[in-house]
């Protein structure tokens, strides 16, 4: 616990603030907009198949290269990149949403729906995630909303706790207490008491776990199962570079650069809506 | 040769503190402006100083325990010979603690480790003692040593841990807020042993505190030869030899008060004979612990305010809490003018209102005080004017409505938690241990405030404190409550001038040794 | 006293016992639900003629013309006595090949949880206490982050074999690594974040009063009051990884449970497929059991809030 001489700042907090966050947000906004807007970027046709030109190497005409059909890896990279972020973050969203549901309905319902509510929630969790997303994947079939589903089926739990935790910490707070004795209930309570001190860290796990659903999507793609070829997607494009890397080595490069930007990206966000939290400084007080 | 003789000297320390806002804002609060204190072996200093003031700063400052957020700009402590320039080489006293410099540092209820027997902490410190006779000193039985520190009172883990400190024989013993807290038996017996500490190892001690009747105790219990006192406020010590100097200086600083008051008793009416609230021997039990409640029972009438007084432990707040619905009870009934009446969970709405021990705690840190004071109100068009109306009365400047909890200082936070309770002229008003955190003048100013405004509108009280002079001023009848139970009840001068129970007798007596000292 | 911590440990093997119920209830519901004909699918594989004759001769085979219903109770009877049924894929009994891929597996797991846990405590506490370490762990940390676990086990491999040559020797250990880096990034994060926040608390500030050496705050006052998130965490993190790395078995071609599921999914063999997720569902239910008791005994205040 060591103090510092300068006039201190929350030092990493304020480099962000003044260097990443904009250039972050701008970064954030292209990447929007290119998946909202793919034909936008898109230079060739991502399907377009063309064996004259097959694995060129970037430039020119394909700023990265070609795969074994002879398709645009730039194009392909966008597109795949539109299915597999947007999948995570639907799936993530949709998780949350089942969870937090189930959360708030676990707290005020009565102990008979209560506790098999939770068994249930805990059983779920008990189950390996990919183990799960596979055998549901199998249920709901190889499609991208089929994929969505599975996902958000077995990430729903960890919300369910997680949202759980919150609620019940938020509403134990003295201040909370003091009020709800003042007379101040119901939806105004919640609205100026319990959502500042949820906010913060629910943004952040949000941002975590579509990182983390995104990776899921693309591992599923990797092993093969989920959206079939020709539809790109980043998981199943790494799959097929793997074999190519000492012949054509700019084949992974388009897939794995967008998972690691957009995990990135999460993270910086996840941290960003933590630091909304710490404007407290007065406890040594 | 001269500062030789002294054992701690602190020259010109000025320490500020940055808070981050939202929005962020960089906001730099000045703690103190080159203060310069020094303290001879065997003398006591204490800091007085409002809850908020940042003196415990000071305390961290001298134990090299700061966190991020807090800036020195000058200073230089010599202590034991050992000359530390704070901005170069802060981390030497670090050095000091545990040999020489013992903290004992402010926390409600304590600060040991709940889970491991009170023996092994004893010898972490040093295993050649034996815990059970330095327990015994601070009058703990010694069998105690082997049990586990989270099944004790607060006034207890504070007693271990000055045992503790006696363990290390410190040279000085920087205490803040030791008897936060405490009701008048066990503060006594914290200051005997302070004072034998003081006597036997020849200890110095800077004691940190808002209470000024403990200073003025303790000024009785040392002798004025090693006593002085620093008034600590806005950044600046005042020192003096005697607590009675600073009459006039905390009058002047600290009294602001609400208009169109005048310094009468207050007049007491007729009381109507409805019976507000019936309490029918409720009894609560926390599991794992024991009754803590144990079947009180008593009638507050209408107009007829009521106090609850006894020892930290004996069930007072959880008295209230129950009745304010916040907890509920085992057994037992309450009757609300006259019907049967379950309060939990929060089923009063705004009748019924308490106001919180620690001011910081019950406030809602995200919103600035005129917002949290008018909140009770909901969409009320008349919000403003009532606003004004209670802020004028009880003495809050404009300026601090617009700040948020933690930039305002204990004072003002009692008074932003009390407008808020005040605003929708509740019928029952639940005070737990009121203006613990002010100073007497204010203290009495406020009482008289309260108790007239509770009078023009129709308030009854109940309040809950082991305060005798609190009681005095704002009740009509006190009940005496003893492990749970109601042990004996009357009127409060009669109660305190002829005490019949035990139980009274004890508390009064130790309440003797903390009487006003402008009085 | 005695009464409740005994009415309490009975309430809590009811919930185990609970919990384990319907882990396998949920197993019979997926596997009902799992669609697709292994009949069909064996029959295309060995590309022999598909009729409907030979169709009913697989499913007699297999047992699979009973309803539903009849198969599920079929099936729990079977579990019993530890019949698991024979693989659909392989013909050998489900048991034995789950058996033959355990020991990888464990070995897997235990072993990256070795070095996961004692890497993210210190390197949480350094974290704390130095900036100059909290960088360099936070930029290691943020590879195993953000980077996929194929893509990394992918660069590793490829990194060691052509581009390091003669670091032949990391080669085994690889699987460890990429396997634990992630998790590692995670846990010294959580870490961080509570021993953050228990430095702040009342009990540590009188600790560091008391004069006691920073190690020995960290082992007595610090590692105590973080060890009752960290430990459930923990055993999450092992009861996943006892499931089966996926991932990293398919990346660097070793023998585990993971691979064995996958092929599994691939070829419709329900029989594995069930066996393998009531396996990891009832690892899960135990661990977290089990640590649970264990919390309980160390900390028996715990058992005063249950939400």
């Amino acid at each position: 616990m060591r103090y510092k001489l300068r006039s201190s700042k929350e030092l990493f907090s304020n480099v962000q603030s003044r260097w990443i966050q904009p250039f972050g947000l701008l970064l954030l906004l292209l990447i929007i907009l290119i998946l909202l807007f793919p034909s936008t970027a898109i230079i060739s046709d991502p399907y377009k198949i063309d064996l004259k030109h097959r694995l060129l190497p970037p430039g020119g005409e394909f700023p990265l290269g070609t795969d074994s059909l002879g398709r645009c890896l730039f194009s392909r990279t966008i597109i795949g990149g539109r299915i597999t972020v947007t999948s995570g973050f639907f799936a993530t969203s949709l998780g949350a949403f089942i969870g937090t549901v189930v959360a708030l309905i676990s707290l005020r319902a009565p102990s008979l729906v209560k506790e098999p509510l939770m068994i249930i929630t805990d059983s779920w969790l008990a189950f390996p995630d990919l183990l799960l997303i596979l055998v549901l994947t199998l249920i709901l079939g190889n499609s991208i909303l089929g994929v969505i589903l599975s996902i958000a089926l077995s990430v729903w739990p960890w919300w369910t706790r997680f949202v759980r935790n919150l609620l019940i910490v938020a509403y134990a707070q003295e201040y909370v207490i003091a009020s709800r004795t003042a007379g101040i209930s119901g939806f105004r309570l919640f609205k100026s008491y319990i959502l500042p001190q949820i906010m913060p860290p629910i943004g952040s796990a949000f941002f975590i776990r579509s990182a983390r659903s995104v990776v899921l999507f693309g591992g599923i793609g990797f092993l093969g199962l989920g959206v079939q070829p020709p539809t790109p997607e980043w998981g199943a494009m790494i799959k097929d570079a793997i074999p190519l890397i000492p012949v054509a080595p700019w084949v992974i490069v388009g897939p794995a650069i967008g998972f690691m930007g957009t995990v990135t990206l999460f993270q910086w966000a996840a941290i960003s809506m933590r630091n909304l939290a710490n404007y407290r400084n007065y406890s040594f007080l | 040769m001269i500062i030789l003789m002294k054992l701690l000297t602190v020259e010109d320390l000025d320490i500020s503190i940055t808070l981050s806002l939202p929005g962020r804002k960089i906001l730099n609060r000045q703690i103190t402006r080159g203060i310069s204190f020094s303290l001879e072996p065997g003398q006591i200093l204490g800091v007085l100083g409002e809850s908020g003031s940042g003196k415990t700063l000071i305390a961290l400052t001298l134990t090299g325990l700061l966190g991020k957020g807090v800036n020195i700009h000058r200073g230089v402590v010599w202590f034991n010979g050992n000359k530390v320039d704070l901005v170069k080489s802060f981390h030497r006293l670090s050095s000091f603690r545990g040999r020489g410099i013992f903290l004992l540092p402010q926390s409600p209820a304590g600060a040991l480790h709940p889970y491991r027997s009170i023996k092994s902490q004893f010898q972490e410190i040093n295993r050649n003692i034996a815990p059970e006779a330095l327990i015994e000193i601070v009058g703990i039985p010694g069998t105690y040593a082997s049990k586990v520190p989270s099944r004790f009172s607060g006034g207890m883990q504070k007693r271990i841990m000055l045992a503790m400190a006696i363990a290390t024989r410190p040279l000085l013993l920087i205490a803040d807020e030791p008897t936060e807290g405490l009701d008048p038996v066990t503060k006594w017996e914290m200051l005997r042993v302070l004072q034998n500490l003081m006597r036997s190892n020849n200890t110095a001690v800077l004691f940190i505190t808002h209470d000024i009747e403990s200073l003025a105790a303790m000024e009785q219990l040392v002798g004025i030869d090693h006593f002085k006192v620093a008034l600590f406020h806005h950044g600046v010590m005042d020192i003096r030899s005697s607590i009675r100097e600073l009459k006039g200086l905390i009058e002047i600083n600290h009294t602001k008060l609400g208009s169109s008051f005048s310094d009468n008793e207050a007049q007491t009416t007729e009381p109507k004979l409805c019976k507000l609230l019936e309490v029918v021997s409720i009894e609560k039990t926390y599991p794992e612990t024991s009754k803590i409640l144990n079947g009180i029972s008593f009638i507050l009438e209408e107009g007829k305010h009521g106090g609850i007084i006894g020892k930290s432990g004996s069930g007072k707040t959880t008295l209230l809490k129950c009745i304010a619905g916040v907890e509920p009870f085992s057994k037992g009934s309450i009757k609300w003018q006259g019907k049967n009446f379950n309060p939990f969970p929060y089923r009063f709405k705004g009748e019924v209102q308490l106001l919180w021990q620690d001011p910081y705690v019950s406030l809602n840190p995200y919103i600035p005080a005129k917002d949290i004071i008018i909140e009770p109100l909901g969409n009320n068009k008349d919000a403003k004017h009532k606003l004004y109306k209670i802020t004028e009365i009880i003495g809050l400047e404009e300026d601090s409505l617009h700040k948020y909890p933690w930039e305002l200082s204990g004072g003002q936070c009692q008074r932003v938690a009390l407008a808020r309770a005040l605003i929708r002229t509740p019928r029952l008003l639940l005070l737990d241990e009121p203006f613990s955190g002010l100073y007497p003048p204010d203290r009495h100013k406020l009482a008289q405030i309260l108790r007239k405004f509770c009078l023009d509108e129709g308030i009854t009280l109940l309040v809950a404190s082991h305060n005798f002079t609190i009681i005095e001023a704002l009740t009509d009848w006190v009940w005496v409550i003893e492990k749970g139970k109601v042990v004996d009840q009357g009127k409060p001068k009669n109660v305190f001038l002829n005490p019949s129970h035990p139980e009274t007798t004890s508390l009064v007596k130790a309440a003797q040794n903390f009487l006003n000292p402008f009085v | 006293m005695k009464m409740s911590i005994a009415r309490f440990i009975y309430a809590r093997l009811l919930r185990v016992l609970l919990v384990v119920f319907s882990v396998t209830l949920s197993c019979i519901v997926i596997v009902t639900l799992l669609p697709g004909d292994p009949g069909e699918l064996a029959l295309r594989e060995a590309s022999e003629a598909v009729s409907e004759e030979k169709i009913r001769e697989i499913r007699q085979l297999f047992g699979l013309e009973f309803p539903v219903f009849t198969r599920s109770l079929h099936w729990i009877k079977n579990i019993l006595v530890l019949d698991f049924g024979d693989s659909y894929r392989t013909g050998e009994p489900v048991l034995k090949e789950i058996g033959s891929r355990l020991p990888s597996t464990m070995k897997l797991a235990f072993g990256t949880l070795l070095w996961v846990i004692p890497c993210s405590l210190f390197g949480a506490w350094g974290s704390v206490k130095s900036k100059t370490i909290r960088r360099i762990i936070s930029s290691i940390s943020l590879l195993g982050l953000v980077v996929p676990d194929y893509i990394l086990g992918i660069l590793l491999l490829f990194l060691v074999s052509f581009a390091l040559k003669g670091l032949e020797k990391v080669v085994p250990f690889l699987p460890y690594l990429v396997l634990g880096l992630p998790i590692a990034a995670f846990y010294l994060y959580v870490t961080y974040t509570h021993i953050t926040q228990a430095l702040n608390s009342d009990y540590i500030r009188f600790a560091y009063a008391k004069g006691l050496s920073e190690w020995a705050i960290f082992l007595r006052h610090v590692f105590p009051s973080i060890l009752p998130p960290l430990l459930a965490l923990w055993a999450m993190s092992l009861g996943r990884l006892l499931s089966g790395a996926v991932v990293v078995e398919t990346v660097f071609g070793l023998p585990g449970l993971g691979r064995l599921f996958v092929e599994a999914v691939f070829s419709r063999d329900y029989p594995v497929i069930e066996a393998v997720v009531l396996w990891s569902g009832w690892v899960f239910a135990l661990l977290i059991s089990i640590t649970d008791a264990f919390l309980y005994y160390l900390n028996p205040d715990l058992m005063r809030s249950h939400f």
